[in-house]
């Protein structure tokens, strides 16, 4: 039981550290029902994005601290429901050039509550390392792995949008929710 | 036995052809739904790629994005400065309706160029590129478009009005007026409705 929570608990940008080892696996996050968001802080506006259609995919191997964790969501999955808007942040992240987001973990460490996850987020172009705090949500038939971060915008060479000439924030929160299929 | 490899290797080529395609996460080049002005000006055959250089490339698309970033940004403007002119040729004809007809010239010059601004304004806004992603959910873009069909009727309505008004036909004088309140009422809304 164990083993299988970490196994889920690395589904998302999935994630841990385990000691026994064991044998090498590999797991895919339910579709539909895992999504990924972004939320950024207009004064006028509180945006958010969701993205449901995205892949999720961890190989968890006999060193269960090196796991190998990938997900990728096409950029224009997003929706903040606005499809203008969403054409607008298109437009603003070169989506043409750079259509998809990725984050890759190979790294994992126990903590309190849950996992630290560690690894790189790749985002308008540009790989930068991230790490953060995930925790596996257990139900009947369903683990879900909740986590969330913070990135901003300059550190990915993004111009803030602006409304009526008043730029967003430059942080961007994102959460993260995949789910997996229970014990 | 030699057959039964070439299927299995043409099996194996085609699964991981098949692996890769559901991979890749190119953005569609335009959306999946156009309006009819869109249609006619900016699909793949559409007249701005036959007759302008307009190809339907990535490196294209993102020019089309910025000229639509600029039209839409001067649609914007416009409709400030238009509803300023709306606004002020009503208030001049509310005077003249209450009698003061030596403001009559003067109202009907403001008409006459709020007319003329409002359509540069409101072609920009119907000739710009698409955009990169359209669900057709209903949004404020959505209202902004329903608010102008009204105002765009009353555009064409109203000066027509006005220009066929004689001098002691005060019903149709107050027809004239109520058409005018509320073309500059829908256009209001539509600019707030999206400005907000």
């Amino acid at each position: 039981m164990e083993n299988f929570r970490l196994a889920h608990a690395l589904l998302i940008s999935t994630f841990a550290a385990f000691p026994t080892a064991v044998s090498a696996k590999s797991y895919t996050a339910l579709k539909g029902e895992s999504r990924i968001s972004y939320h950024i802080h207009h004064p006028l506006h509180e945006v958010e994005g969701v993205s449901q259609d995205f892949n999720c995919t961890v190989e968890l191997g006999n060193d269960t601290t090196r796991p190998q964790v990938h997900v990728k969501a096409s950029i224009d999955s997003f929706n903040s429901g606005n499809s203008n808007r969403d054409s607008h942040t298109l437009e603003i992240l070169d989506a043409f050039k750079y259509p998809s987001v990725e984050f890759s973990a190979d790294s994992a460490i126990r903590v309190e509550k849950g996992y630290r996850l560690f690894g790189q987020l790749t985002f308008h172009g540009v790989k930068r390392s991230v790490d953060f705090m995930v925790t596996p949500e257990y139900s009947k038939d369903r683990v879900h792995i909740k986590g969330n971060f913070m990135v901003k915008l300059s550190d990915f060479k993004l111009k803030r949008p602006t409304l009526l000439m008043i730029p967003t924030a430059d942080d961007l929160k994102i959460d993260i929710d995949v789910a997996a299929e229970g014990p | 036995m030699r057959f039964s490899h070439i299927l299995t290797g043409g099996l194996l080529v085609l699964c991981i052809a098949a692996i890769h395609a559901q991979e890749d996460t190119t953005m569609p080049l335009l959306p999946s739904q156009l309006g009819p002005m869109e249609s006619l000006m900016w699909s793949e055959h559409g007249a701005m790629r036959k007759i302008f250089d307009f190809p339907l490339t990535p490196e294209g698309r993102e020019k089309e994005m910025r000229l639509r970033r600029n039209m839409l940004g001067l649609h914007q403007l416009g409709g400030f400065a238009t509803l300023a002119a709306m606004t002020a040729t009503v208030i001049l004809g509310q005077k003249v309706y209450n009698g003061d007809r030596d403001l009559l010239q003067l109202h009907s010059a403001m008409a006459w160029t709020t007319v003329g601004m409002y359509f540069t304004t409101a072609s920009l806004g119907l000739f710009t590129p698409p955009p990169m992603i359209r669900r057709g959910e209903w949004s404020t873009v959505s209202t902004h478009k329903l608010l102008a069909a009204i105002h765009f009727t009353g555009m064409m309505v109203t000066p027509y009005l006005g220009s066929q008004l004689a001098k002691d036909n005060r019903q149709m004088q107050t027809v004239h007026l109520a058409s005018a309140y509320t073309t500059t009422a829908a256009f209001a809304a539509a600019l707030l409705v999206v400005t907000f």
